[in-house]
């Protein structure tokens, strides 16, 4: 009981958190990008003046829209990228911690892929309920984008497991602990290494896709369907969505270090940090943590948003479905050939 | 998204992101693919010719200035083309070539700025503020030179207003060399990106055909293979004396032309280090001499004054040609005036380039042919609160046809 | 693709090209600030810029040709009485006007000049800031002569 309550008091906070370094994050993004263009861009809290400024604004209800699911889906968007916050990191740190709970193999990764389609899919469901044709547009372009992100991400996740399962001997190969416990990397050959640097290249494609960001932000393209599924948002409601938006671009980065680069400080130095009396690594594996955080978050989404035109979502679909969806496969088989090529 | 066997419209505009300004599309669409396209436009009439029409001849330039900001030399430069016409008035060398420098700027500018809005459709907005970036140089040169960086008032009846003065060279060279330079790496930038071609090969075709038969003029025109440039076709300014001056076209870089969104860009860039070199011809061969036949305006006016006859000004502005006709008859001013601006020749191509395209190709194929609508909206029809009249060809002949005929009995009276 | 990439690696190193405001955000004090910080100057304008036009009363012989010619109608000419005769001056309404220099070009004594201010923004349109030569009016200007033939505004 005491360890249940622990935990939810954990979240709470972890959410709480959560929240404020993803509006943290998104402040970097934007002067990192700002800085990539040649500009001076907006100071680093501005995430959070523009969250204040849409919490005061007025909120437009459309006559033709569903009111319920219009209301209610940015609601689910956030609560359901709270979770999958909780669900990524709490595993995470307590590996990090080295401490070990009740709840630590509960959530795996095929909750986390679930738990991934719920903010698009309220965010689909927001914009068929808006009634505003653009929204519409926007919200078939999501579902393509759903759809056929999934599989290079399922690909990958299976990849990893696979290689958990033969790692850990078995036990929970979903869960994250595992994955956080046993680098991916270790005990791999010049094979496995190339194949597991085609699952980070498959990756780091569907994490702007996932987060909707150049290229892959068709379903709000602003110059061509104004916004799209947002296009009839304001105030309260798009805060919402800008908020679920920043917690599962922070969510979705953190899942990315946990699969690829889940080293703490101990495990890159092997030193303990012992100041006082006092065991600080925790406290500089989760500052570690969100460095790496912010590294992927810029490699990955804003230098790539701006590095690169938005593409049609046709192209966008054949990209994931064919090409990265290939190029996870090639991966995953040079990670499974890897030991047998090895041991000849 | 299952092949659906019924379309839902999509209507884009009068105000829509994509545009920067008011025009309405009115698309059939069968999931991403558009069937249907209807353009419907008079969402800036101005009235710009009526007031023209009150207005004398030195007020009209800074009226016609204003039809639209980035062809400020483009509509005075066609229209002091078409009153020196109708009065026989011989330009100066030296204006002649002042006006090339300014027209080739402005040129210059208008395509970098044209760029970076068609970056910024894509959704590639780091080239959009780099193009943008690099634009203010030559908006700076054109401030130096003229004193404003949009609205040039430079032109008059008869010449330019301000000379080129000797200290303005060093500047003016300078500005030309930092463009020689950008000029490898922005074509890179531009040309060479993947993700630019992606979304701009084969995008909103206009085959040769099409092209001719539409009347496409400008960059569309040329993208398409057409060589067809007002500078050389029938030149005016400097441009007799440059030899080397061909169309633009994607032939220059070994590219056969398809008539797509991206040949367009070709020929813009193209046409930008074009421009670099006209200006750096024209400094190195300007001539001496007044830059202006008569520089008091209110002498200029009575000298007009007494002119009756009628003139037509062709001048290639960045978009493509620009015609104004002036009917001159012992007024004060214009007694007609007419513009025929590049857009409205280009606009009847937007519905062939539309036809089978993708939702997301509408922002950079409407922006392909750099549509100026300011310039293009030279009426409008109200009927009960909205638009709702039609004409066919025959009717409009005829309505032209009248009013010509009007038009005569007005000026043969007065 | 790699020239953009290089393009945006180089970009985040050299100096951007942003024109920075004079202060990040709006100062307690205006007059304070202006007094206490160097401010970042603001972008230069050329020798020739044409800004706030500026009005010579004393050496306008009101010919009303800067009326005539200017494109806007911002001129306004109102009678006064100088050496004993009766002619007309002129006010320019900056809120019309154009900054063509048109006027400044066609007046035969250079009572009108043009300088390199641009900063005329105001709530007024009648402001008399935005009014050149206002001041000259208020003192000067007398009751317009009786014409019955000439229409009157």
């Amino acid at each position: 009981m005491r360890e249940l309550l622990i935990v939810i008091a954990f979240s709470l906070g972890l959410l709480v958190l959560g929240i404020f370094l993803g509006l943290f994050i998104r402040g970097i993004d934007r002067k990192f990008a700002a800085y990539f263009q040649s500009r001076v861009g907006p100071p680093l809290l501005q995430p959070f003046y523009d969250l204040e400024k849409l919490m005061i604004k007025q909120t437009i209800i459309p006559e033709n829209s569903v009111s319920w699911i219009f209301r209610g889906a940015p609601v689910l968007a956030l609560a359901s990228t709270s979770v999958l916050l909780i669900y990524v990191v709490l595993p995470y740190l307590y590996y990090l911690h080295g401490s070990s709970g009740p709840f630590l193999t509960a959530g795996d990764l095929i909750v986390i892929l679930y738990l991934l389609m719920i903010p698009a899919i309220s965010l689909i469901a927001g914009g068929f309920a808006s009634g505003s044709p653009y929204a519409t547009v926007g919200a078939q372009r999501e579902v393509v984008i759903l759809m056929s992100v999934e599989v290079p991400l399922a690909i990958v996740v299976i990849a990893v497991a696979w290689k958990m399962s033969q790692a850990a001997g078995g036990a929970h190969p979903f869960s994250l602990l595992t994955v956080a416990s046993n680098p991916i990397w270790t005990g791999m050959g010049p094979m496995g290494i190339l194949g597991g640097g085609l699952l980070v290249l498959t990756l780091m494609a569907v994490v702007p896709a996932e987060t909707g960001k150049v290229p892959f932000d068709q379903a709000e393209a602003e110059t061509e369907i104004a916004e799209g599924l947002l296009a009839e948002y304001s105030g309260k409601y798009l805060a919402l969505y800008g908020l679920a938006d920043a917690v599962k671009s922070l969510a979705f980065t953190a899942l990315f270090v946990v699969l690829f680069f889940p080293h703490g400080f101990t495990d890159l130095t092997g030193f303990r940090i012992v100041i006082a009396g006092g065991d600080y690594t925790f406290a500089l594996d989760i500052l570690l943590f969100i460095v790496k955080v912010i590294i992927v978050y810029t490699v990955a989404i804003t230098a790539v948003r701006v590095a690169m035109a938005r593409l049609k979502i046709s192209q966008a679909a054949k990209l994931f479905l064919i090409t990265l969806s290939m190029l996870s496969i090639a991966g995953y088989l040079l990670i499974y050939l890897d030991p047998r090529i090895s041991g000849l | 998204m299952s092949k659906s066997t019924s379309t839902f419209p999509l209507s884009i505009g009068p105000t829509h992101p994509a545009f920067k300004e008011p025009v309405k599309f009115s698309f059939e669409v069968d999931g991403e693919k558009i069937v249907r396209t209807d353009m419907d436009f008079g969402y800036t009439h101005r009235g710009i010719e009526h007031v023209a029409r009150e207005r004398n001849f030195i007020q009209v330039i800074y009226l016609l200035e204003r039809i639209c900001g980035i062809c400020s030399v483009s509509h005075p430069m066609a229209y002091c083309l078409a009153v020196e016409n109708a009065a026989g008035i011989e330009v100066p060398p030296r204006a002649k070539y002042v006006r090339t420098i300014i027209g080739e700027l402005e040129r210059l500018h208008s395509h970098l700025l044209w760029t970076g809005v068609a970056a910024h459709e894509i959704g590639f907005d780091t080239l959009f503020l780099h193009t943008w970036d690099i634009r203010e140089k030559v908006m700076d040169c054109l401030e130096l030179l003229t004193g404003n960086r949009v609205n040039y008032a430079m032109l008059t009846i008869g010449g330019v207003r301000r000379d080129i003065a000797p200290e303005h060279y060093g500047i003016l060279e300078e500005t030309l060399d930092y463009y020689r330079e950008l000029y490898n790496r922005t074509r890179e930038i531009l040309l060479e990106d993947l993700t630019v071609q992606m979304r701009c090969r084969d995008i909103g075709v206009l085959t040769y055909e099409d092209a001719v038969a539409l009347c496409a003029v400008g960059p569309t025109a040329r993208a398409s293979g057409l060589p067809k440039d007002v500078r050389i076709d029938y030149p005016c300014n400097a441009y007799p004396d440059i030899e080397w001056l061909r169309p633009a076209s994607p032939r220059d870089i070994g590219k056969e032309p398809r008539g797509d969104v991206f040949d367009r860009m070709i020929v813009r860039v193209l046409e930008m280090k074009q421009s670099v070199e006209i200006v750096g011809f024209c400094l190195d061969n300007m001539p001496d001499g007044e830059i202006v036949v008569e520089s008091k305006a209110i002498k200029l006016i009575n000298q007009l004054k007494k002119v009756k006859g009628d003139g037509l000004g062709r001048y290639e502005a960045p978009r493509g040609e620009v015609a104004h006709f002036d009917i001159l008859d012992e007024r004060e001013g214009p007694a007609q005036i007419k513009v025929k601006a590049p857009t409205y020749s280009n606009a009847a191509a937007w519905a062939v380039m539309f036809n089978g395209a993708e939702i997301a190709d509408i922002p950079i194929i409407a922006a392909s042919i750099d549509p100026c609508i300011a310039c293009a909206d030279r009426m409008t029809v109200i009927k009960n609160g909205c638009g709702g009249l039609s004409f066919t060809a025959e009717e409009l002949h005829r309505l032209s046809v009248e009013k010509q005929k009007r038009i005569k009995a007005t000026c043969g009276n007065s | 693709m790699l020239a953009s990439v290089y393009k945006i690696i180089e970009q985040f190193f050299t100096e951007k090209s942003t024109n920075l405001f004079p202060a990040k955000r709006k100062p307690a004090s205006v007059s304070e600030f202006l007094a206490r910080k160097p401010l970042i100057a603001p972008v230069p304008t050329p020798p020739d810029y044409r800004g706030r036009l500026a009005f010579d009363y004393q050496a306008c012989i009101g010919c009303a040709m800067c009326e005539k010619v200017c494109p806007a109608r911002a001129i306004e000419m109102y009678p006064v009485i100088e050496k004993e005769k009766r002619t007309k001056r002129i006010v320019i309404y900056l809120a019309r006007c154009t900054f063509c220099s048109e006027c400044v070009k066609v007046c035969p004594r250079d009572a009108i000049t043009m300088s390199g201010d641009f900063m005329m923004a105001d709530y007024d349109r009648n402001s008399p800031s935005l009014v050149v030569g206002l001041e000259e009016r208020r003192k000067n200007e007398v009751a317009p002569e009786e014409k019955p033939d000439t229409p009157q505004e």
